[in-house]
Formats: structure tokens, sequence, C-alpha cells
């Protein structure tokens, strides 16, 4: 993984150590290798790539400081030009792609590969189609605009239209 | 000049008394969005319990936990647990907080490779002799190394983490 102060943040799936990859992991990575990403899927598991922009990413690396300044969390950005055809592959898992043709894609995988696909749980499927996270939510369950009071233990989410406007997601 | 001087001044101080502040409820704070439109209702805002256990999630834990009880070791990634029973040997060696073998391999100036096994509890040169003789094999000289009685490091010539930690791991530390 490369810290944000590089341009080349986030992580990458690399497919070193692909032959004795055994967990059921469901990860989101940034980039992935194609047997890397049959590796994870033989074994149960499933990855998608999703784009954070640099202020996001910070901000997932470490929640605490995020959420010690007191601002309202910020909309994550998309994807800039260069990336949108990367994030828009279903060979890649991207996140902006169509699940039906992500399915397909992992059946052409496993015929490329050679090994059987294994069934996914409910969870697994529904979180397929419909994603975990919104495009341009940064914390999963928490909306843009809103500020987290880690004293009190509570969430304040704003009422007024032109907040709850603006955070549109 | 002098009368010039001090009517500038009373000029200056006049307007500085003059200037129009706006009054302090209508501030914006800093942390809002620059908005076009002026708006001086209040912000409402729900206080949510509910959306915290979302960020129960993210937040990192305090310590470091305890590693699960796996069926059968070595685990995938080669980690063995330590032995239940104390080993009945002169010496102990402490795993370091994230429950790993206290070795590290290093390399001095000039690319020397240096082995470090610390946390030795006990009779060091007992452990001493018994790892010398483990790298012995594999060689062509004489095996070097050095104890620290300080520190509780025993520092080998050479990169021999491998087999050390084998070693350990069979003794039950």
């Amino acid at each position: 993984m490369v810290g944000s102060e590089s341009n080349y943040y986030g992580v990458y799936l690399l497919e070193q150590g692909a032959n004795i990859f055994k967990a059921k992991l469901d990860m989101e990575v940034q980039i992935v290798d194609e047997l890397a990403l049959a590796a994870v899927e033989k074994a149960g598991g499933t990855v998608s790539t999703a784009f954070y922009d640099r202020r996001s990413f910070t901000a997932l690396c470490n929640p605490v400081e995020y959420f010690l300044m007191g601002k309202p969390i910020h909309k994550r950005l998309l994807p800039p030009q260069e990336l949108v055809t990367y994030y828009t592959d279903p060979k890649v898992r991207g996140y902006l792609s169509d699940p039906a043709k992500i399915w397909e894609s992992r059946n052409e995988l496993a015929q490329k590969y050679g090994y059987e696909l294994p069934e996914l749980s409910e969870e697994q499927k529904l979180r397929m189609l419909e994603g975990k996270k919104d495009p341009r939510q940064v914390f999963y369950g928490l909306p843009p605009g809103s500020i987290v009071n880690l004293a009190d233990e509570t969430v304040l989410i704003p009422e007024n239209n032109y907040f709850k406007k603006h955070a549109a997601m | 000049m002098k009368v010039h001087k001090l009517f500038q001044t009373y000029q200056v101080c006049r307007s500085l008394m003059s200037r129009q502040k706006p009054p302090l409820h209508q501030t914006t704070s800093s942390y809002l969005p620059q908005l076009r439109y002026n708006t001086t209702d209040q912000v409402r805002y729900t206080v949510s319990h509910e959306a915290y256990k979302h960020v129960e999630d993210i937040l990192p834990p305090s310590r470091i936990p305890q590693p699960p009880k796996h069926e059968v070791y070595p685990t995938p990634s080669g980690w063995v647990a330590p032995a239940d029973e104390v080993p009945d040997l002169p010496y102990f060696v402490k795993r370091t907080k994230y429950h790993l073998l206290p070795i590290i391999e290093k390399e001095k100036p000039k690319g020397q490779p240096v082995t470090v096994v610390y946390y030795i509890d006990g009779d060091i040169w007992a452990l001493e002799k018994e790892l010398k003789d483990l790298i012995r094999p594999s060689l062509e000289f004489d095996p070097a190394t050095r104890v620290h009685e300080v520190t509780q490091s025993i520092i080998l010539k050479g990169h021999h983490e491998n087999v050390i930690q084998e070693f350990l791991y069979e003794k039950g530390f």
C-alpha cells in the first residue's frame, strides 16, 4: 500500500502469493492484478475497485484525526477522466461498472484460469448488485454533511434543505 | 509640519472608530461552505446514536488484541502460537507485543548482515551456545556471535532468521 503523500496512493493488490492464497475475503482496493482477482474469487471472496481522492484516502487512513477536525464530512470525488475507463470496466470489478457484466466476467475469469466458481452468500450477492458504499460517500453509513461527535458518541445530521441539497449523493 | 501630522493621525483614528463592523450574530462560521445565498435561519440537526455504530466500526482498537485460537499450527502465514506451559530450559525468550518472535534481521553500515535475538531472560550464554551450533552447518567460517547482557540480546553475524525461528518455535517459545 502506498501512502497518501505519493502521487500513486492507494492499495494495489498484487499477484504475489496467488498459489498459496486460501482466505475467503471481501475487499475493496484501488487497483487489482488479474491473477490476484482470480485467486480471491477462487477462494470464495469478492473484490471491487473504487476510487478515493487524496483527501478521502487520508480521511480513511486516519478517521480519528479527521473526525477531531470537527468539519462536516465531505463528498468523495468521482475519478478523473483518465481513470473513468478503469473504474467502469467490469473486468477489474470497478465500482462504477454494470453489476450484470461483473457476473459475466467472473465466469469468464474462472474459465480462463480453470477453476470452479464457488457459491457466494446472499450478503455478498447483494453487495455486488447494490454496492456497499455510495460512490460519493467516504465512510459507510455516514452521509456527507454530517459531523461526528466523538466525545458524546453521536453523529449530528443536518436537516436544513440547503445542506441536504449540498450533500445530496 | 507637526500640526499636519497630528491632523493625519486624528483622521486615521476617526476612520478606525467609525468603521462599520457586522453584528456578531451574522458572522459566518469558518466550517460552513461558501453559500451564495444569505440565510439567517438556525441550523436544524438531529442527534443520531444509531449512525455512531458505523463510526465505532472504523475506529482503530486502542490495544493489540490476543490472537484467536487456531486448530492447526502453523497458520497459513507460518505463525505458531507459544506453548501453554513454560519450557523447562535455563533461558526464556519472550514474545513481542505483536505476538511474534523477537528476531530482527538488520544491515550494519557497509552492508554487513546481522541477526538480533532479544528479550532473552535467564542463562543467555546457554542459548548463545545452542544458536552457534544451529548456524554452524550453513557457514563456511566459525559462527560469530556477541552477547549483550544489558539489552538481553544475542547478535549473530549473517541472516539466520528462518533457522532461529524454526528452532524457537520447536522449543515452545
